[in-house]
C-alpha cells in the first residue's frame, strides 16, 4: 500500500498524470448530473404529490414508467437522434475537448451526456420524493398546520418537504452510486473524454494499472457516498441524533 | 414492508388455496401497468423468438450498398456493410432475450440461496456472506461484468454467469431481510419447536413467503439484465460480429447515423420497448404486493 497507482502500460506515463484530466471531466459530468437530477426530482416529486391524482400527476407517472430503467445508451442515442443528427441539429453529438483547452470553455459538450444521465436518474428519484411527500402530506402535523390556516405553500415547503427528504436521501445515495456506473456507458456513447472512456480504452489495451486505478475510484464513489449518506441521515433526523443510551 | 405470512405445512392438513405468488400474479393482471407491460413484453419476446423465421435475407447477406435508404428489398434500409437492417433486427433479439432471462433466473436463484442462508444462520456465516455481497455491490454492475468478460473472453455462458453474480447480492439482501422478518414469527418458531429440520423450514415455511417480493425483484433484475447485456454488446464485449444482435447493431451503425437513421433507431426501439414492457410488469406486480396489507410502499 503506497498510494502510487503505477505506470500505464500503453501510454508509458504515470497513471495519475494520465488520468488527471479525465477524472476532472468525469467529476464535472457526475456532479452536474447529480445536481440537476436532485433538483429536478424534488421539483417534479413535490409538484406531483401536491397535485395527486390530477392531470400533472398522471403525466408524471407516464413519464416515470417510460424512462425508469431504460438503458443509458438507448436514452443517449435517442437524444442524439433527436437533437444532434436527424431531427434537430442543435447540439454536438460527440463530446470533444480540443487539445490545449479546458472543459469549462466548451460547456455545450456537456449538455447531451448530462441530459442522458438526468433522464435515467430522475424517474426513480422523483417517484421516491413523490411517495415520501404524499406520506408527509397525510401526516398529523400537516393536518395540524392546515387547521392553523397556514398557506399551502408554507405547508408544502416548510412542514412536509424537510421530512419527506429524509427517505429521499437514501435514494440520492443510490443514484450517485448508479451514476458511477452510468458514466462508463454514457461517456462511451458520446466519446466524452472522462474515466469511462478511459476505462473502456484501457480494457481494450489490457492496461491493468489504469483499469485498477479507475475501478478503485468507481468503487470509492460507492463507499464514500454510502458512508456520507448514513452520517447525513443521522444528522437531519433529530430522533437519531439525540438518541442516547 | 410488512408481509402477509402464510404457513404451508400446517399440521391441520394441507391448505387448499393456490400459492401466494399465483394469487399476486392474478391480482396484478387487473392493473393497467401489468396488462400494458405484458402485451409489450410478449410482443418483443415473440419477435425475438419467431423473428428469424420471417427474415427475408440472411443476417450476413449483402443486399445493397452500405447505409442505403429504405427500399423494396430492404424495408428499413441497409447497415454499415450493406446488410438488410430489418432481417438483422428480426435475427438479433434472441440473444438479448435469452441471455437476460437466463442471467436473471440464475442470479435470483443464487441470491435467494445466499440470502436464506445468511438470514437463517445467525452466525459468522451471515457476516461472511453479507461482507462478500458488499464487496460485489461496491462495483457498478456494468463495470464488474465488463471486467470479467473482457479478461476471460465474450463467451455466452460467462456473460450469463457474471451478470447473474452481479445481481445476486442485491437479491440476497432482499431475501435476507424478509427471512429475518419471518424468523421470529410464531409459525416458524412452532415449526422449530416440533422438530422440523432446518432445511424443510427454509423450504416450506420461509420460501413461500418470499415468492411475491421475489417475483417483483425478478422483474426488476430482468429489466436491468436487458440493459447490461445489450450494453455489453454495445460496448463490443458481448455478442461478436458478424452475428446479429440489437446492442451490437446500435454500435456498428452509429457512424452512419446521419445517413441511415433506421439502422440505429430500429434496434434502439426494440430494446426501449422491451425494457418498458418488463418495467411496467414489475410495476403492476409491486402494486399488488403493496395491496396485501393495503398500506405502505408506493401510492
Amino acid at each position: 500500500m503506497t498510494g502510487n497507482l503505477g505506470q500505464s502500460l500503453s501510454a508509458r506515463e504515470p497513471v495519475t498524470r494520465l488520468l488527471a484530466a479525465p477524472v476532472l471531466n468525469s467529476l464535472i459530468l457526475i456532479s452536474a448530473s447529480a445536481v440537476v437530477s436532485i433538483v429536478l426530482a424534488i421539483v417534479l416529486g413535490v409538484a406531483a404529490a401536491a397535485r395527486r391524482d390530477r392531470l400533472f400527476d398522471h403525466l408524471f407517472a407516464a413519464f416515470a414508467f417510460l424512462f425508469t430503467a431504460v438503458p443509458e445508451f438507448v436514452v443517449g442515442l435517442m437524444l442524439v437522434i433527436l437533437f444532434a443528427t436527424t431531427v434537430l441539429v442543435v447540439l454536438p453529438a460527440v463530446s470533444i475537448i480540443p487539445a490545449g483547452s479546458g472543459p469549462f470553455s466548451h460547456l455545450d459538450i456537456f449538455v447531451l451526456p448530462v441530459a442522458t444521465l438526468v433522464l435515467t436518474c430522475v424517474p426513480y428519484l422523483a417517484r421516491l420524493v413523490r411517495g415520501s411527500m404524499i406520506e408527509a402530506l397525510e401526516s398529523e402535523y400537516v393536518r395540524m398546520a392546515r387547521f392553523k390556516g397556514l398557506a399551502e405553500r408554507r405547508i408544502l415547503f416548510r412542514h412536509a418537504l424537510p421530512n419527506a427528504l429524509v427517505p429521499a436521501l437514501q435514494g440520492i445515495a443510490v443514484v450517485l452510486g448508479y451514476l458511477a456506473g452510468g458514466i462508463v456507458v454514457v461517456e462511451y456513447v458520446f466519446g466524452f473524454p472522462g474515466i469511462g472512456t478511459a476505462l473502456i480504452q484501457a480494457i481494450s489495451f489490457r492496461d491493468i494499472p489504469v483499469i485498477q486505478a479507475i475501478c478503485l475510484m468507481l468503487a470509492a464513489v460507492y463507499v464514500v457516498v454510502n458512508l456520507f449518506t448514513d452520517v447525513l441521515v443521522v444528522f437531519v433526523t433529530p430522533r437519531l441524533r439525540t438518541a442516547q443510551s | 414492508m410488512s408481509l402477509d405470512a402464510v404457513s404451508s405445512s400446517s399440521r391441520l392438513g394441507p391448505m387448499r388455496t393456490r400459492p401466494v405468488w399465483v394469487q399476486s400474479l392474478q391480482r396484478s393482471l387487473r392493473t393497467r401497468q401489468m396488462q400494458a407491460g405484458l402485451v409489450l413484453t410478449i410482443a418483443i419476446v415473440l419477435l425475438a423468438i419467431f423473428g428469424p423465421l420471417f427474415a427475408a435475407h440472411s443476417d450476413s447477406a449483402f443486399v445493397g450498398i452500405p447505409f442505403s435508404a429504405p427500399s423494396g428489398s430492404a424495408p428499413l434500409g441497409t447497415d454499415f456493410l450493406g446488410r438488410d437492417v430489418l432481417s438483422r433486427v428480426l435475427d438479433g433479439g434472441r440473444s438479448v432475450v435469452m441471455l437476460s432471462l437466463a442471467a436473471t433466473a440464475l442470479g435470483v436463484a443464487l441470491g435467494v440461496i445466499v440470502g436464506l442462508l445468511a438470514g437463517y444462520s445467525r452466525s459468522v456465516l451471515d457476516d461472511l456472506l453479507m461482507g462478500a455481497s458488499d464487496i460485489v455491490l461496491a462495483f457498478p454492475q456494468i463495470v464488474l461484468v465488463l471486467l470479467f468478460v473482457s479478461i476471460l473472453g465474450p463467451k455466452l455462458w460467462l456473460i450469463v454467469l457474471v451478470v447473474a453474480l452481479s445481481h445476486s447480492p442485491r437479491v440476497a439482501r432482499l431475501a435476507r431481510s424478509v427471512t429475518l422478518e419471518l424468523i421470529n414469527r410464531e409459525f416458524v418458531e412452532s415449526a422449530v419447536l416440533i422438530g422440523i429440520p432446518r432445511r424443510r423450514i427454509l423450504r416450506q415455511e420461509i420460501l413461500p413467503n418470499l415468492t411475491t417480493p421475489l417475483l417483483v425483484e425478478f422483474g426488476l433484475r430482468l429489466t436491468w439484465s436487458i440493459g447490461i447485456i445489450a450494453g455489453l454488446s454495445f460496448l463490443g464485449y458481448g455478442i461478436q460480429p458478424p452475428n446479429a444482435d440489437w446492442g451490437l447493431m446500435i454500435n456498428e451503425n452509429r457512424q452512419g447515423l446521419t445517413l441511415q437513421v433506421w439502422s440505429v433507431a430500429a434496434p434502439i426501439l426494440c430494446v426501449f420497448l422491451f425494457t418498458i414492457g418488463t418495467n411496467l410488469m414489475t410495476e403492476g406486480l409491486s402494486r399488488t404486493l403493496v395491496g396485501i396489507d393495503g398500506r405502505g410502499g408506493e401510492r
